[in-house]
Parts: structure tokens; C-alpha cells; sequence
């Protein structure tokens, strides 16, 4: 950092005093339950606390709860909340709105919206200043400049004039987090401030945020992932249901962890862990394993079948070019091949926009390559018309990023299940069995039956996905960010049923994600893809130990790890 | 759609009951002859005898008011499941399929948009000459181009869904695709649109009458009621009136149950 960045970024406060007071904090949504119930904790002055908890913990209440955005029929109630010297506690909505912004800066999960999509991100910025300064149009202009440079963001004179959905992810994130400083707040809240982002945007953007408490902000960062709130965290908070159930120094937490939670959530991140290790705490609905030391198990891992068998899937020197809005052509895909034995898992990581996708659609055939050609089963698949296709679709199925969206929004799960399994063949009640029995390999409950995935949770959800990509019984599946949209400890559960599934039925996978975290515990063998073009292969753990291109490595190092 | 019935709501059933019971046994609420001439009683106003006055014949007006009811009905429920039908034939082609086959088909449509949708209905009268048949007909025909330009957007939309992909994957042949997955979902708001559109019908399907190209005046139909009382406007209001309300309530009662319906699946779909 230069000297004037570190100037623009100092709030004027002295490291060490305290900034956030929050004694007993309680929050219920009308006559419901206590969403937060009763929370105490203190911020210094330079210091970074982390809130880690899953989703419905009532951190995100919590954070907003600190600055009067609690929501509307919100009951905040606090014995003491103290933002400096001042008492936070009754104040009215427009003592509110001098508070916000200038005390305390606020940065969300989704910058896409929490940013005007009509309005340069410079004139968003230099909205704070407009409303809480002084500062002559001039002033403010030059002032933006400043703040955009602090933030690292590249060629600020350009970006200040572009709206936020011409910048990609981390350089949106750069802006908002301008805006969010822009005032010298003396507290920041981060609310996921890299959940939607890149293993090396999320690795920069974090760097910015540290940055920032080492010139004396106090930051609240808030996080499903333990191995983010890690990096950055002088203590740490783990809420569940509204309480905190454990604090301590970072430290002190990860290494002599008190409470079976903060246990499951050390336990749920993936990243350096073999291959066959369980992640979830609770135990497998499908297999017995033998229960390890700390709750989690550990079973070998044997291939099922040995690898010098016939490849299930094969894909050689594929290329897809498609056409860009602006008439130029983008080579989406360029000359990638792989290879899938049966029983094995391999794996494709590469950050958003390098085309990994798009090699999903190609093997499922719902692309036609421009060139080169993929193989199912020693047959011929990619260049066969659709109609020869179909009777062999059901070899392979596929698990999407966003299952939600990937369900057709009449049905119930049952009736997703039936229409999956059967080709109309089988009666009612053969039907009945097999939906019993799918439910049952992905271990859900059996009145989920009746319920229509809209109304169940992300992790239900996802299982749904699953069996009703097993239901065809495929060979092979193709999981395309099956975890992404999960938090630590559910994406945990869905990982190893994902292996659970695959001892049992000896299924192939091609386990697609933007974390190499996941990814390396999940593969037998690894891509590493780039602008469309596969940078690196081989044994995962070989990749693991000598990754052989730089940009594996830059990857390797951005990986949060515990 | 579990929530309670508001008491527009209930006013709006009630009235479409109401008709109901008049279309199929008009018998049961009065028991005269709608077309029963007895000109000694001519243009006499409302009374305890005769509710809504009688007409120039002496026929009685409120008999004459309920048994119209089936014909505007019919001609309403008719002409909406004409236009639909035709709607979802040139929508679904449009939306699934070519480029060519979408263009062509959205400008055809464009065109008859361009015109108003009751004069459209004449230009078909025009050629099949007037009466019952042709007027529904007609009517049907004109709202086709409306709601078959939903359709087609609704059917692009799904068609590219996650949703009909998975369906893809799981082998799937487009025609299965097309009657369970994307039909059902492109259908239902325009289930929502047809309760409205059949309020609409009835508007026109009378307009026609009252011009004199549906319905043929002694027939006990509202439009042919309205355009026979037009000339005694001055002395025998109540020719007039009593069947003008009655359009008005069956449209409106149409009307508000299509938006309530509407406004109900939206939040179930929230």
C-alpha cells in the first residue's frame, strides 16, 4: 500500500479501543421464536471477529440487526449496544441513516445487487460522500479516485464510469466495498463478502479486507466457512439457533475446539482431506462405517473396479466456438479431452467463465462439438443424431448447480422420481417401491415424498437431485457445481453421500467445481481448466503435491484452508 | 389457494351462479314465455306483475332477460375455447418452432393485432354472413391473435428451461417434452386470462347482436334486447336498462373472478 492509501483508509480511532459493544442481543420476527437469542460480543478498534454458522443461524439477522435493518416486524432488543461512545439502542430511522454509512460500513454477499445496475459504480460511491460530507462535486470525484485505487481496482478512471454489471465478480466486490469505506467507517460488516466469488478473487478481496483492520478498522466478518473467517479472524464466534455456543481466539477454536458443532464445522472443510475421509459428523444412511477419532469416519477408498478397464467415457480434442453479443467468436472450449474409467471420479476445476460448463454440455450432448468427438461406452455418442441418442440417455445423468430451477416446479418429488425412474413401464406400486428406495439411498425422509422441491431446503434439495439422477440407474453422472450453492456443513453431507453412492453402486463421476478444495477430495484424478483449455491433468494427489503449471498453484495457494 | 374468499369474490360467484341456474333452467325463475306476444300489455312499465316492464309486443322483459342468459353464456364460454384452441395451435408452433416458422407466424399475428379485435369479428362476418354460429365464431377468432402471443412467449420461456433440459437428459422425446413438461407450465396463467376473456366475449358477442349480425331480434338475446329498445329509449327506459345491467354484471363478475384467480396464482407462485 502506498502512503496515501494508508492515510484514506485510517479511521480516526486508536487500535485497541473499543469500537462495537453488543451486550444480550435478541431478535424474533413478529410471534415467531427468537431468531437471535441473546448474543453478547465486543469489536475493537483494528480487530477482526468472525461469526461462522450455517444458514438460519441468525447471523445474518444479527449483522443487520447492528445497523437498524433488521427487517420489517423485526423485535430487536439489547440490555447495551454501544457503537463507540455512543448508544445504538431506540434510535429513529432517520438517526439511523446518519449512522449507516458513516459508522459503520456495511458489505453484502451479492454486490451484483446490492449495486444500482443503472448507475456508473463511481456515482454509487460517490453517493456516501454526497450525503454524509461537504465535499465540492470536484472533491468527491477525486476522492472516489483515491478510494477505487485503495481497493486495488485496475485503471480506476475507466472502471468509475462503468456500471457494476460490466465489472466482473471481484472487481464489483472492490467497489462496494469503496463504497462501503468510503466514509472511514470505524466498523465494517462483512456479511459473506466472498461466497459468490473465486478461489483467487475471493484470496485478493480477503487481502483488501485485512488490509483494512491493519490500519485500525474493525471488521465483523460473517461466514458459513470456518477456512475463510480463518484467514482473517483474530477471534472467533460460532452461533447456532441464535446463540453463540462457543468464542474464543482463532486459534483456540480450530485446534482445541469445545463444542460437537464447531467439531462439525472444522470437520466439513474439504480442502486437504484424502480422498474417503467422511466430512459429516453424522453418521451415513447408507453404508456403516467405522466411526475415527473427534466423530469423523474414515473408510479406505477402493476403486471398485480396476482402472485398466474400458474407459465408460471418452472425449477427444473437443472444441465449441460459440458467437459473443459483439459478432466475435469465443473459443468456449478448445481442443479439451478426457477420460472416464468406471467407478473413478475425476475432476474439472476452473474458475467462472473457463468453459467447464460448457464441457458438461458436451458430454451430455445437450451441445454438438465443433470439433473432435466424445464416446460412451466404446460407442460413438456426440455425433450420432438426437433420435439414435436417446435410448441411451439414461446411462448417464447429470446433477446441476441450482437444482431449484432444474425441477419442474409442477411436481412433487414423488412425481419427479416416478417420471425419472420409469419409462412408463411398472406398476403403481413397483413405481411406489422404487421412490421409497431412492429416497432412501440419498437418505431423506419418506413424507418428503409429497413435498414440491420449492419448499425444501438447499441440502433436501440437492438430494432430491441426486436420486432422481440415480433413478434411470446411470453408469455415469455428471455433477456441475453440485455443491456451490451449499453451505460448509451441508455441502459436506451431499459430498460424502456423493461417495457413499458411488462404493455402492460403482458409479463414474465427472465432479465439476470452481474449488479446487472440494474437488481434491472428491477426484481420483484432476483437470485444471483455463480459457477454455485444460492448463494441467493427472493424479490428484500428484497435482496436489507438485501442481507443474503456475496457475494450478496460484490456485492451490488461494484454497481457504484449516 | 387456501386463503379465504373476499366478498367481492363471493358477490362475483353468487352472480355467475345466478346465470348459471338462469342458462340451464331458465324454467325455475320465471315460468312465461320469453317469445309469448300479448300486445294489449305493450310498454308497460315495472311492476309487480311484469318486474322489468314488457316491450313493444307485450313480451315480458325480465323472462326475456333471464332465458338471454344462455345465449350469452354459451356465446362467451364458446368463443373463448375457439380463441384459445386456436391460440395454443399457432403459440405453440410459434414456439417451438425455427426461426422461419417463429417469424412468420409472430407477423401474422402483428397484423391482426393491428387491427381492433370487433372489427376483425366483422370482416368475418362480412364473408360468413351473420347469425349465432358466426358471431361466436368471430368473436373467437379475434381474441386468438391475444392469447396466442402469450402462449408462444410462455412456451419460449420453458422451453429453455434447467427443468426441460433434465428432461432432455433423461432421454426424453420432444413430444413427451412437450405434452407433460412444457405445455402444463405454459398453460396456466392463460387459464387465469380466459376467466377474463370470457367477460369480454360477452361484451362483443352482444355488441354484434346489437348491430343487428348475431342474435335476430325476437330471439331473447341481451345485445338483440338492447338494440330493439334502443328506438323507445325515450318513453320505455326498462327496455333498455334491465338488459344493459345484466351484460354489465356477467361481464364484471367475469372480470373479477379472472383477476382475483390471477391474483391468487401469483402468490402461490411467490
Amino acid at each position: 500500500m502506498t502512503d496515501t492509501s494508508a492515510s484514506i483508509l485510517s479511521p480516526a480511532v486508536a487500535r485497541g479501543t473499543p469500537v462495537l459493544d453488543v451486550q444480550n442481543l435478541r431478535v424474533r420476527f413478529g410471534r415467531g421464536p427468537q431468531v437471535v437469542d441473546g448474543i453478547s460480543f465486543e469489536l475493537t478498534a483494528g480487530e477482526c471477529l468472525g461469526i461462522v454458522g450455517e444458514s438460519g443461524s441468525g447471523k445474518s439477522v444479527t449483522a443487520r440487526s447492528l445497523i437498524g435493518l433488521a427487517g420489517t416486524g423485526a423485535h430487536v432488543e439489547t440490555d447495551h449496544l454501544r457503537l463507540g461512545e455512543r448508544s445504538l439502542v431506540g434510535l429513529r430511522p432517520a438517526t439511523w441513516r446518519g449512522i449507516r454509512g458513516r459508522k459503520i460500513g456495511f458489505i453484502l454477499q451479492d454486490a451484483l445487487s446490492s449495486l444500482d445496475p443503472l448507475r456508473p459504480v463511481g456515482r454509487e460511491i460517490a453517493d456516501a460522500l454526497r450525503l454524509h460530507t461537504r465535499l465540492s462535486p470536484a472533491a468527491r470525484g477525486v476522492r472516489v479516485q483515491e478510494l477505487l485505487t485503495a481497493v486495488g481496482m485496475p485503471e480506476p478512471h475507466l472502471r468509475a464510469r462503468q456500471r457494476s454489471g460490466e465489472l466482473s465478480g471481484g472487481l464489483r466486490q472492490r467497489a462496494l466495498i469503496a463504497s462501503a469505506i468510503a466514509l472511514n467507517p470505524p466498523v465494517l460488516i462483512a456479511d459473506e463478502p466472498t461466497t459468490a466469488l473465486d478461489a483467487t478473487v475471493q484470496a485478493q478481496v480477503l487481502e483488501l479486507l485485512a488490509q483494512l483492520t491493519a490500519s485500525g478498522t474493525g471488521l465483523l466478518l460473517i461466514s458459513h466457512d470456518l477456512a475463510v473467517v480463518k484467514q482473517l479472524a483474530d477471534r472467533v464466534a460460532v452461533m447456532r439457533a441464535g446463540r453463540i455456543v462457543e468464542t474464543g481466539s482463532t486459534a483456540e477454536i480450530l485446534e482445541a475446539p469445545q463444542h460437537d458443532y464447531t467439531r462439525s464445522l472444522i470437520a466439513a472443510v474439504p480442502t486437504g482431506r484424502p480422498r474417503g475421509e467422511r466430512l459429516s459428523v453424522s453418521s451415513s444412511p447408507v453404508l456403516p462405517a467405522t466411526t475415527g477419532a473427534l466423530g469423523t469416519q474414515t473408510r479406505p477408498h477402493e476403486p471398485p473396479v480396476a482402472p485398466e478397464q474400458h474407459p465408460v467415457l471418452d472425449a477427444q480434442r473437443l472444441t465449441k466456438v460459440f458467437r459473443t453479443p459483439d459478432r466475435s467468436l469465443m473459443r468456449a472450449v478448445d481442443d479439451v479431452s478426457l477420460t472416464l474409467h468406471p467407478g473413478r471420479t475425476l475432476g474439472l476445476v476452473g474458475e467462472s467463465g473457463s468453459g467447464k460448463t460448457t464441457v458438461a454440455r458436451l458430454l451430455l450432448a445437450l451441445e454438438t462439438p465443433d470439433h473432435g468427438t466424445v464416446t460412451l461406452h466404446g460407442e460413438p455418442w456426440s455425433p450420432l443424431p438426437e433420435s439414435a441418442r436417446r435410448h441411451r440417455r439414461r446411462q448417464m445423468g447429470a446433477i446441476y448447480q441450482d437444482p431449484s430451477a432444474s425441477f419442474d416446479p409442477r411436481l412433487t418429488v414423488e412425481q419427479i422420481l416416478t417420471d425419472a425412474a420409469g419409462n412408463g413401464s411398472g406398476g403403481t406400486r413397483q413405481h411406489r417401491t422404487r421412490v421409497a428406495e431412492l429416497l432412501d439411498s440419498v437418505g431423506l425422509a419418506s413424507r418428503t415424498r409429497d413435498s414440491r422441491p420449492a419448499h425444501l431446503s438447499g441440502g433436501q434439495r440437492q438430494r432430491v437431485a441426486i436420486a432422481r439422477a440415480l433413478a434411470p440407474r446411470p453408469g455415469i453422472i455428471i455433477c456441475d457445481e453440485p455443491v456451490s450453492a451449499l453451505d460448509v456443513t451441508v455441502q459436506a453431507q451431499v459430498l460424502d453421500l456423493l461417495n457413499d453412492l458411488q462404493q455402492e453402486f460403482g458409479i463414474s463421476y465427472l465432479f465439476i467445481s470452481h474449488d479446487l478444495g472440494v474437488v481434491g477430495h472428491m477426484s481420483d484424478s484432476l483437470l485444471v481448466m483455463r480459457g477454455g483449455r485444460i492448463v494441467e491433468r493427472g493424479d490428484t494427489e500428484a497435482v496436489f503435491r507438485s501442481p507443474a503449471h503456475e496457475y494450478t498453484s496460484r490456485l492451490l495457494a488461494a484454497a481457504p484452508r484449516l | 389457494m387456501k386463503s379465504k374468499l373476499r366478498p367481492g369474490e363471493i358477490v362475483a360467484i353468487a352472480t355467475l351462479a345466478l346465470l348459471a341456474v338462469a342458462a340451464i333452467a331458465p324454467g325455475l325463475l320465471s315460468t312465461l314465455d320469453p317469445l309469448g306476444i300479448d300486445p294489449g300489455q305493450a310498454f308497460r312499465p315495472p311492476s309487480a306483475g311484469h318486474w322489468f316492464g314488457t316491450d313493444e309486443s307485450g313480451r315480458d322483459i325480465y323472462t326475456r332477460v333471464i332465458h338471454g342468459a344462455r345465449a350469452s353464456l354459451i356465446i362467451g364460454v364458446v368463443a373463448t375455447v375457439i380463441g384459445i384452441g386456436l391460440a395454443l395451435l399457432l403459440g405453440v408452433a410459434a414456439g417451438i418452432g425455427g426461426r422461419g416458422t417463429d417469424f412468420a407466424l409472430t407477423r401474422v399475428s402483428e397484423v391482426l393485432f393491428a387491427l381492433p379485435g370487433l372489427l376483425l369479428a366483422l370482416v368475418f362476418i362480412a364473408i360468413a354472413g351473420p347469425g349465432i354460429a358466426t358471431s361466436t365464431i368471430a368473436v373467437g377468432l379475434a381474441t386468438a391473435p391475444g392469447y396466442a402471443r402469450i402462449i408462444r412467449s410462455q412456451v419460449r420461456a420453458i422451453r429453455g428451461a434447467p427443468y426441460v433440459e433434465a428432461a432432455i437428459v433423461l432421454g426424453r422425446a420432444p413430444g413427451h417434452r412437450l405434452t407433460r413438461t412444457i405445455l402444463p407450465n405454459a398453460i396456466a396463467p392463460v387459464f387465469v386470462l380466459a376467466t377474463l376473456g370470457v367477460g369480454q366475449a360477452i361484451v362483443w358477442a352482444s355488441s354484434l347482436s346489437y348491430l343487428g349480425l348475431g342474435a335476430v331480434p325476437p330471439a331473447a338475446e341481451w345485445g338483440a334486447m338492447l338494440a330493439a329498445g334502443r328506438t323507445y329509449i325515450g318513453t320505455a327506459w326498462w327496455m333498455t336498462v334491465f338488459p344493459g345491467i345484466a351484460i354489465v354484471l356477467a361481464a364484471g363478475a367475469a372480470t373479477a373472478l379472472g383477476r382475483s384467480l390471477q391474483n391468487r396464482t401469483r402468490q402461490v407462485n411467490r
